[in-house]
């Protein structure tokens, strides 16, 4: 370490005191840096991190500003949204419940009645048909298991009245 | 009488070193202290601003976004999809229009309304609430009479309705005149307005699916609930 000598070497009394001074000097010069250094860029950050502050926070009341003059455009940009959110749902919930009607009564062969009809939203069909003699049923049992779009086709419940007239109930599920 | 007055005599180089001393002792104690108390303040302070110069950074981003959002809108052309979305999502809940509505359809399809009736309860009663944001539902069970095609007719009018609701499911069967008789459930859906005040944080365009949505509703109302 430089030995600083601030003051004339007149007037020291001993060794001791001179080494006294020596590192008295040395702290001082030392402690002032590390204030400096330290002190010195936490104040500037600290200071330009408040004016970066102040200018984003009006930026931002200004644009607040410019946005609350078009509040009603705003208003109807939520609406829409949320409704079209809404819609979204609510369509991809919906089931055309015309359109597969039509189709099963479409694959019922032509000489077979139908009595009732029931489908559900989850793809459920349930049938209620009448056949005009047995020799019918062959091809009702072979149209119903070729259809490509029905599964676990099931025939229940048949009957068969005095004239030969045959009711079954057909249940399937609606792929 | 001369009095002997002893008098301190301070030695002027001993007292410049004592206040030297002094002086550099008080420094290092003022420095060490200022350090001490001030440093771990300043450093706080500078994480506290890091954060929220990083919230009000953010919130800038979002406020500028809504911005360029809005800019993009065409007044005209927003109220005219929100006229369509309302039609299809109505905000308000109109029992009257509703029932109106339902008949009138089924009559354009030349099936009759044998029964309508509101679950849970009567009309007035509160409807059931479904998992949509702000959606709300009003389940009812219908009985229709008419032929088989007039139903499915009706069925598929009441699909493509504009105003929005959900079957989910029908059952019918043939009577003795020909005719048919189906009772299904059926769920018509509104929105209330949102009340809140608007998050200019958050005004958001809508998606290209959301636009599609909104594009392909009915221009032209098939079923109307007329205001009260």
């Amino acid at each position: 370490m430089t030995d600083i000598n601030l003051l004339p070497d007149k007037g020291i009394s001993s060794p001791l005191e001179a080494k006294f001074r020596k590192y008295l000097i040395t702290l001082s010069i030392v402690l002032t840096l590390i204030s400096a250094i330290t002190f010195i860029p936490t104040i500037t950050i600290n200071q330009i991190q408040k004016n970066q502050i102040n200018t984003t926070q009006k930026d931002n009341a200004d644009i607040i500003n410019r946005l609350t003059e078009q509040k009603d455009v705003a208003e109807d940009l939520r609406t829409l949204k949320e409704k079209a959110i809404g819609i979204k749902t609510i369509k991809n919930s919906q089931f055309d419940l015309s359109g597969k009607a039509r189709y099963i009564m479409s694959i019922i062969p032509q000489n077979a009645t139908l009595q009732n009809l029931s489908i559900m939203s989850s793809g459920k069909v349930n049938l209620g048909l009448s056949l005009n003699n047995p020799d019918q049923l062959g091809l009702l049992i072979n149209t119903f298991s070729k259809e490509q779009n029905l599964s676990n086709v099931n025939l229940s419940g048949m009957n068969m009245d005095q004239a030969a007239k045959i009711t079954l109930n057909v249940s399937a599920q609606l792929k | 009488m001369k009095k002997n007055v002893s008098t301190l005599k301070i030695d002027p180089q001993l007292a410049s070193r004592f206040g030297y001393y002094a002086f550099l002792i008080i420094l290092v104690i003022v420095e060490i202290g200022a350090m001490i108390q001030f440093i771990p303040g300043l450093i706080k302070s500078i994480n506290e601003n890091n954060s929220k110069i990083s919230q009000i950074t953010e919130t800038n981003k979002k406020l500028r976004q809504s911005e360029a959002n809005l800019s993009q809108m065409n007044a005209a052309s927003l109220k005219s999809d929100l006229a369509k979305a309302s039609a299809a999502l109505p905000t308000e809940k109109k029992i009257s229009g509703l029932v109106t509505g339902l008949t009138t359809l089924a009559s354009s399809s030349g099936v009759i309304v044998t029964a309508l009736e509101f679950s849970p309860g009567a009309i007035s009663t509160k409807s059931s609430q479904v998992k949509l944001t702000g959606v709300q539902s009003i389940p009812a069970n219908l009985s229709i009479a008419g032929g088989i095609n007039s139903i499915l007719d009706f069925f598929a009018k009441l699909y493509l309705v504009s105003q929005l609701t959900t079957v989910n499911g029908i059952s019918f069967g043939s009577g003795t005149s020909g005719s048919s008789g189906a009772t299904f459930p059926v769920v018509i859906y509104y929105q209330p307005a949102n009340s809140n005040p608007i998050d200019y944080q958050k005004i958001e365009l809508l998606t290209s699916e959301e636009q599609d949505i909104i594009s392909k509703l009915t221009a032209k109302d098939v079923f109307v609930i007329p205001p009260n």
